[in-house]
């Protein structure tokens, strides 16, 4: 080991000659040796790798090593030299490596069986090629494409490399230039390939008509798929390039996936119509060809299923292909009666390859069919199949001439989606911070967005044709019955695609529809022996049942029935059927729950007051968990009654339960406070307390009246728990917390936060609530806090400050003096020694800070300057961290700060005097540093902000104690120079400069302002060599959002496309 | 629309258990049940008979539940699974599922009533399976979640007891307001299975156990909650009436153990259920005013339903007849649910000559042990009431 080690010193000694054998040693050690050797071996070669002069010994490496991991080695040295410090190595240096690296590549690559055997060693030449070609090319070496294209004809081995290289090139250029290369740069390069392109197409055109050598045409077709993106289109559709892939390449099983590839780039060009008869040749040739290749009567499903890799990519390109050339150009293709027979091929494949049972390749097809459907509806939003109600007004020959050409595919589509439906939801069982077993509800997976898309499809597919839909349905649910596709999957998938329509057919359709659907869900689970399968059937039909809400609140009789069926679920022990019952339960009373409060027709009362009768033996059997749930259900239908005396009524009874409980613990507390230190009572007080969140939830304002009831009881249990607690961990440590007791204990003081923040931000009149609920409020919870040790201070005060004071706004400023007083410099020390620490009570404690920033500036005004100094010191630390939610909140306060202070005449120049240059520097500190790009449009905001008001002469202080207020820009232009100058040495003066001008004159346009600073931004890291693919992270972000936006808004107009759980609850009920 | 509700709240469900109890009783529940499994009294009569040849080892079965030891069960639940035999003895579930003796409606009452049954008053609480071992005190759920574990003066039940053999097993409902485990039954003590008892030795045992040990009846530091043992009444009118009258407790309702059952797991035709209110129209026992305050509003009689309905009428001559059937919608028990369903015939039945009618009501008024015909009585009063306004649905009343 030693002997290891004092050998790196002899690597490290660059006066020496470079020992090659003793390198080989070590990398060789690095690979193959293990434990400490290999270690030591490792840091050795990181710290030559990271030597300043390191690449000087790359070409002797190169040359002399015999291994080839060594070379490997060399090349990453050289890479790195190349992407990081290419510009500050003298023009000689450059010249020497670009030579040289050049003529490894031919030598290497001349010799085709040479090539073959160093693949990776070329493949890794190739790239520093072309990273070296990002900073050369086309200034200082204009010739490169004509080099290259004329090297290429007198070798085939070398061709077939430079066309890898040609390759590369395209990619970096084309591909990944965003965020590595400032705007200008990835133009100019985008502007000289085009323009050289023809001697490539050339070359790629030469290749493929003469060549024999199959690794070169291979090379060659690979290269001009890459290219096909960004070509002038004549090259594609004014030569024979179509013809030429579709009769030469397409049909030679090795070069047919390539081929697709090409044909699918070249269908996806949209081009006016002047290449129309050359997207129809390309459509009517490879279909012929595709004939020939893969018959129309193959079953794809289990070809796939049996095939090699190459022939399931085939099929994945091939329905790329389909999918792309008819989203693009169908309608020319429907205009040519003669193709129809072709186009109704097409789509017989693409139907056989949606039944494949891989789902990336039925997410392509999906999005052909979605797209197919809905065109197809919004051309003519009327159904196929008339409805009773519009018969004999509009005969069925008026369907429009696309969708009777397309008709017998969609009914095929529609098995396909009905046979593959996704899960609508998913269940997550997870364990909570207080060690409790929790059920969650996730919102984004795959399949749920897979659901999402499908349901869309359906629901398009059923308006143009809902007698088709529901045919197919009912006609799969015959064989659940009679057996031939009973399983319980298949059942579950019917059924989710059954729920998946609700909305899109007319109402008494729909009720025809559902009433069969039901019944013979109720006759299969009758007929089906066994628990296990009763409660997969039982839970499908009140799946069913819970997704139809327009029909349930249309038939009382039957809503009511469902739940007393859900009623009696709960009683239920089979696994599961509990949980299930009580989800469908709060399901029905989101979207049904004026039904309860009234009486219905035939009834004496409301139902809700059976429901409230019968609590007790209602929810006997539940778990904790599942009363939760069942009782925010209650209070839905509670919150639905109008009349506030019925309603404080219902509350009270409803309530009646968990007060009882509570009451008692509470008068056995006031006799003995040790009380309070059972297991049993503080699990008990954490369970009603959840029971009141969630009632809370459920009532909203009105929940007053329960609050009120327990309110100052409650604020003295969490005094008591948080004494309990701290002693506890004075007495034991911190690891105390861990402990189940201590653990409840704190789950009654987060509940208690929870449900007073939850009703605040619920609250409807912030007078009220401020004068009756806050000092009471203020006094059990701030001195607590602020006396407790760290650990036993729960996030969840500030977060419940934080909600006060955005609700309450103004009506709270005069104690905010008497919040600040408590929690700010106690959380403070607690997050200021790192950025890790206490991640909650951070985020918490900014989020506070920015509610009070924006609702009580006046109460920041007023405090004192030591303290305000702490306050913006904390909002500077805030922008700093890397915790993206927390520099965000940071950077938001900041803003308004600013904002604020401006309307402030006297204060602001007292501000800007103390802060400007301060905030300055340290935002400069954060846009420079890779790990904040994600808030670089708010970074920027402030900044054109700060310059704006420096500019329009807004501040009349000196910022300078040595210059006038007249020189304060002069100034801070001559204060940014010096710090950017120091920050980045090898950035030139003039360069800085003007970077610093650029600042001013943009500081109006806000697009030009941040594209200005990431230009300087691609600069500074040309030096520090960094990744810069997420500079654009945010704007693609927000490019998607609207997107997304967009296309809701379209949806909202179609009935049935959001699901009955989507739409937002003033549209119905 | 009807039928589609009849057959969701009729024979959909996933346990099935005949008139299980978290169902509405069979008699008064809005839609009949086409479950052909009614014949309680026959089952009765199979299940007395199989259990003296049911083969089970208890005392296996206490070590798992006492020791919480699983380990070498088989999994013989498939076989039993949709073969729902009449009178088959059930196995209990695994770990602590499926532990408890649960009861049925009572549909038929049994012509043996008096002589060969007893009666205990069920206070309002949850059911729970308590079990010693390893000393201390185990609680869990009917569907087998633990809820807790605490000391108690049960053989087994705290530290410092001599023996871990020293399991007990109860059959309780907790009342949570009043921390008292009241206990229904007794499976074993002190090490002693007595599963396979009858009910009055167990109901004995448990009386007598319980008086030797007076600490189990007050909360200590070593007893935190209450162990109060339930006691049993002989099921005469006088006598049901006098403990229904005399209660102490929140009644939430009558369980009725035949005599000679052993402790069997899950619900069991042996022991039946009714709520207080259900009394007078299913025994024919009168109770307390304060008892049918408790039963829920919507709840009336057959012949109240009919008045009602009938006066409905005159009010408002627009309603259609459609509406009122949706009248006889209301799902609490109620009688009548029936004459909505099977219209007439059921009706007439009601009409005093329910010896005719379908089996079910028949052995409830012939087996109400010779008190008055109440229903009879009552139907008589609905002619006078509103029958003529009936039309054809209850025209037919007053000629049969």
């Amino acid at each position: 080991m030693a002997v290891l080690a004092e050998q790196a010193g002899k690597l490290l000694d660059f006066s020496q000659k470079l020992d090659i054998q003793l390198l080989d040693n070590v990398v060789s050690s690095m690979y193959s040796a293990e434990g400490e050797q290999q270690r030591v071996a490792q840091e050795v070669l990181t710290r030559l790798k990271e030597h300043p002069d390191a690449w000087t010994r790359v070409d002797t490496i190169l040359e002399f090593s015999s291994n080839q991991q060594t070379k490997y080695y060399a090349l990453q040295i050289l890479e790195n030299v190349i992407k990081t410090r290419w510009k500050v190595l003298p023009r000689t240096q450059c010249e020497g490596i670009k030579k040289y690296i050049v003529g490894l590549i031919i030598k290497t690559s001349s010799d085709a069986a040479l090539l073959e055997k160093e693949k990776v060693y070329v493949g890794k030449l190739n790239m520093i090629l072309v990273q070296i070609l990002k900073y050369e090319w086309p200034r200082n070496w204009p010739t490169f494409i004509s080099d290259i294209v004329g090297a290429s004809k007198t070798n085939e081995s070398l061709c077939q490399n430079n066309m890898i290289i040609l390759k590369l090139l395209s990619e970096e250029v084309f591909d990944f230039s965003s965020g590595q290369m400032t705007q200008a740069k990835a133009k100019h390069l985008k502007d000289t390939m085009c323009s050289e392109f023809s001697q490539i197409f050339q070359l790629c055109q030469f290749v493929m008509d003469n060549s024999q050598n199959a690794p070169l045409v291979g090379a060659t077709l690979e290269t001009l798929l890459r290219f096909l993106n960004w070509i002038p289109l004549g090259y594609i559709f004014e030569t024979k390039l179509i013809t030429t892939l579709i009769y030469k390449f397409l049909n030679v099983p090795m070069f047919r996936n390539v081929t697709m590839k090409c044909l699918t780039e070249i269908a996806g060009v949209q081009a006016s119509q002047i290449y129309d008869e050359q997207f129809l040749q390309l459509f009517t040739l490879t279909m012929n060809q595709l004939k020939t290749m893969l018959s129309v009567d193959t079953n794809i499903k289990e070809a796939y299923a049996r095939g090699s890799d190459d022939e399931q990519n085939f099929i994945q390109n091939l329905s790329l292909f389909l999918c792309t050339f008819l989203k693009e150009h169908a309608p020319l293709v429907e205009k040519k009666l003669d193709l129809h027979p072709l186009l109704m091929t097409a789509l017989h494949y693409l139907i056989m390859i949606s039944e494949v049972e891989e789902v990336e390749i039925f997410k392509i097809c999906l999005e052909y069919w979605s797209a197919l459907a809905a065109e197809l509806y919004r051309e003519s939003p009327f159904s196929s199949s008339s409805s009773p109600l519009i018969l004999g007004t509009k005969p069925l020959t008026e369907m429009p001439a696309r969708r009777q050409l397309y008709n017998p595919v969609l009914s095929k589509v529609r098995h396909v989606m009905i046979s593959r439906m996704a899960k609508p939801e998913e269940v997550l069982v997870v364990e909570n911070e207080q060690g409790e077993v929790v059920r969650e509800f996730m919102k984004d997976t795959d399949s749920i967005n897979l659901y999402k898309n499908m349901r869309e499809t359906l629901v398009y597919l059923t308006h143009l044709d809902y007698t088709d839909t529901e045919n197919i349905m009912t006609e799969k649910l015959h064989n659940q019955v009679n057996g031939t596709e009973w399983s319980w999957k298949n059942l579950n998938t019917l059924c989710w695609a059954i729920g998946s329509i609700s909305g899109a057919m007319h109402e008494d359709d729909e009720k025809r529809f559902l009433v069969t659907v039901i019944k013979d869900l109720l006759g299969l689970c009758e007929q089906k022996r066994g628990k296990d399968n009763k409660a997969i059937i039982a839970s499908n039909i009140m799946y069913v049942v819970g997704q139809y809400p327009r029909f349930l609140r249309a038939h009382w009789r039957f809503l009511k029935t469902v739940v007393n069926k859900l009623f009696e679920f709960m009683h239920e022990t089979h696994d599961g059927v509990q949980d299930m019952a009580c989800d469908t339960f709060i399901k029905i009373a989101q979207k049904c729950r004026r039904h309860f409060v009234q009486v219905q027709v035939g009834e004496v009362m409301p139902f809700i007051e059976e429901i409230l009768n019968g609590i007790n033996t209602i929810i006997c059997d539940l778990q904790p968990q599942q009363v939760h749930t069942f009782y925010e259900a209650v209070g839905l239908m509670i919150s639905a009654q109008t009349d506030q005396v019925a309603q404080e009524h219902l509350i009270e009874r409803y309530m009646l339960l968990p007060n009882q409980v509570w009451d008692g613990i509470i008068n056995q507390a006031t006799q003995n406070v040790e009380v309070l230190k059972d297991p049993d009572a503080v699990k008990q007080l954490g369970n009603i307390l959840k029971t009141n969140v969630r009632a809370c939830k459920a009532l909203g304002h009105p929940y007053v009246v329960q609050l009120g009831r327990i309110y100052l009881d409650m604020l003295n249990v969490y005094k008591v728990m948080s004494e309990n607690i701290s002693s506890a961990i004075a007495t034991n440590g911190e690891s105390v917390t861990k402990q189940p007791l201590i653990r409840s204990m704190r789950t009654v003081k987060k509940e208690t936060l929870k449900l007073i923040s939850g009703w605040v931000s619920r609250s409807n009149d912030p007078q009220m609530v401020a004068e009756n609920f806050i000092l009471p409020l203020l006094d059990a919870v701030l001195l607590d806090y602020q006396r407790n040790v760290p650990a036993a201070r729960e996030p969840e005060v500030l977060s419940t400050m934080a909600t006060i004071v955005n609700r309450l706004e103004n009506h709270i400023t005069q104690s905010i003096p008497q919040i600040f007083d408590a929690v700010f410099e106690c959380t403070l020390a607690m997050i200021n020694k790192d950025f890790e620490e206490y991640p909650e009570h951070r985020t918490n404690f900014f989020l506070l800070l920015q509610a009070v920033n924006s609702h009580c500036f006046q109460a920041l005004l007023n405090i004192p300057p030591a303290q305000f100094k702490l306050v913006l010191d904390s909002i500077i630390w805030a922008f700093k961290h890397t915790m993206r939610n927390v520099a965000d909140t940071g950077l938001d306060i900041l803003y308004t700060l600013l904002q604020n202070i401006a309307g402030e005449e006297v204060a602001a120049q007292s501000f800007y005097q103390t802060y400007f240059t301060d905030i300055l520097q340290h935002l400069f500190s954060v846009i420079t540093d890779s790990s904040h790009t994600a808030g670089l449009t708010m970074q920027a905001t402030i900044l054109a902000t700060m310059f704006v008001a420096l500019e329009s002469g807004k501040i009349t202080a000196p910022l300078s104690p040595n210059h006038p207020p007249a020189q304060n820009v002069a100034y801070i232009q001559d204060f940014l120079l010096n710090l950017l100058k120091t920050a980045f040495p090898h950035l030139n003066e003039p360069q800085i400069k003007l970077f610093i001008e650029g600042l001013f004159s943009f500081d109006q346009d806000f697009n030009a302002f941040k594209e200005h600073l990431r230009d300087f931004l691609v600069q500074i890291r040309e030096f520090a060599g960094e990744d810069m693919s997420d500079l654009f992270l945010e704007e693609r972000e927000t490019a998607i959002r609207q997107a997304t936006d967009e296309k809701r808004k379209v949806q909202m107009a179609v009935p049935g496309i959001l699901g009955p759980h989507e739409i937002p609850e003033e549209m119905q009920d | 629309m009807d039928d589609l509700a009849a057959a969701l709240a009729g024979s959909f469900e996933i346990s099935s258990d005949p008139n299980k109890v978290s169902a509405p009783h069979p008699r008064f529940a809005q839609f009949k049940s086409k479950s052909s499994k009614s014949d309680q009294n026959n089952r009765r009569r199979e299940l007395l008979e199989n259990q003296k040849k049911n083969r089970f080892d208890f005392l296996n079965h206490v070590r798992k539940l006492t020791e919480d030891d699983w380990k070498n069960e088989e999994e013989e639940e498939e076989e039993e699974e949709g073969m729902d035999v009449d009178g088959k003895i059930k196995r209990p579930g695994r770990f602590y599922k499926d532990q408890l003796m649960l009861s049925e409606w009572l549909v038929e009452v049994p012509p043996d009533l008096a002589e060969e049954w007893l009666m205990v008053l069920c206070p309002v609480g949850r059911r729970t399976l308590v079990v010693t071992n390893k000393f201390s005190t185990k609680a869990y759920s009917k569907g087998g979640h633990f809820i807790r574990s605490f000391p108690s003066h049960l053989p087994g039940g705290k530290r410092r007891q001599s023996q871990s053999k020293n399991c007990t097993v109860l059959d309780c409902v907790y009342n949570e307001l009043e921390k008292t485990f009241y206990v229904l039954d007794l499976m074993c003590w002190n090490g002693h299975s007595i599963y396979e008892t009858e009910t009055e030795f167990r109901f004995f045992w448990l009386h007598d156990k319980f008086q030797e040990i007076p600490e189990l009846g007050e909360t200590s530091k070593t007893n935190p909650l209450k162990f109060v043992p339930l006691p049993s009444f002989p099921c005469t009118p006088e006598s049901i009436t006098n403990a229904v009258t005399s209660a102490n407790f929140e009644i939430d309702g009558l369980l009725f153990y035949h005599k000679r059952t052993h402790y069997l797991f899950g619900s069991s035709p042996l022991v039946v259920w009714l709520k207080p209110y259900m009394l007078p129209e299913i025994l024919n026992i009168q109770v307390p005013d304060q008892q049918m305050t408790h039963r829920p509003e919507a709840y009336t009689t057959y012949a109240d339903h009919l008045q009602a309905v009938g006066d409905d009428k005159t009010k408002d001559t627009s309603t259609t007849k459609r509406d009122y059937k949706a009248y006889g919608q209301t799902r609490l028990p109620r009688r009548k649910g029936k004459a909505r369903d099977q219209e007439m015939a059921d009706a007439s039945l009601e009409d005093g000559g329910e010896g005719q009618g379908e089996g079910l009501d028949d052995s409830v008024d012939k087996n109400s042990s010779g008190v008055v015909d109440h229903d009879s009585a009552a139907s008589g009063s609905d002619a006078h009431g509103g029958g003529g306004d009936m039309e054809s649905e209850a025209g037919s009343n007053p000629q049969r």
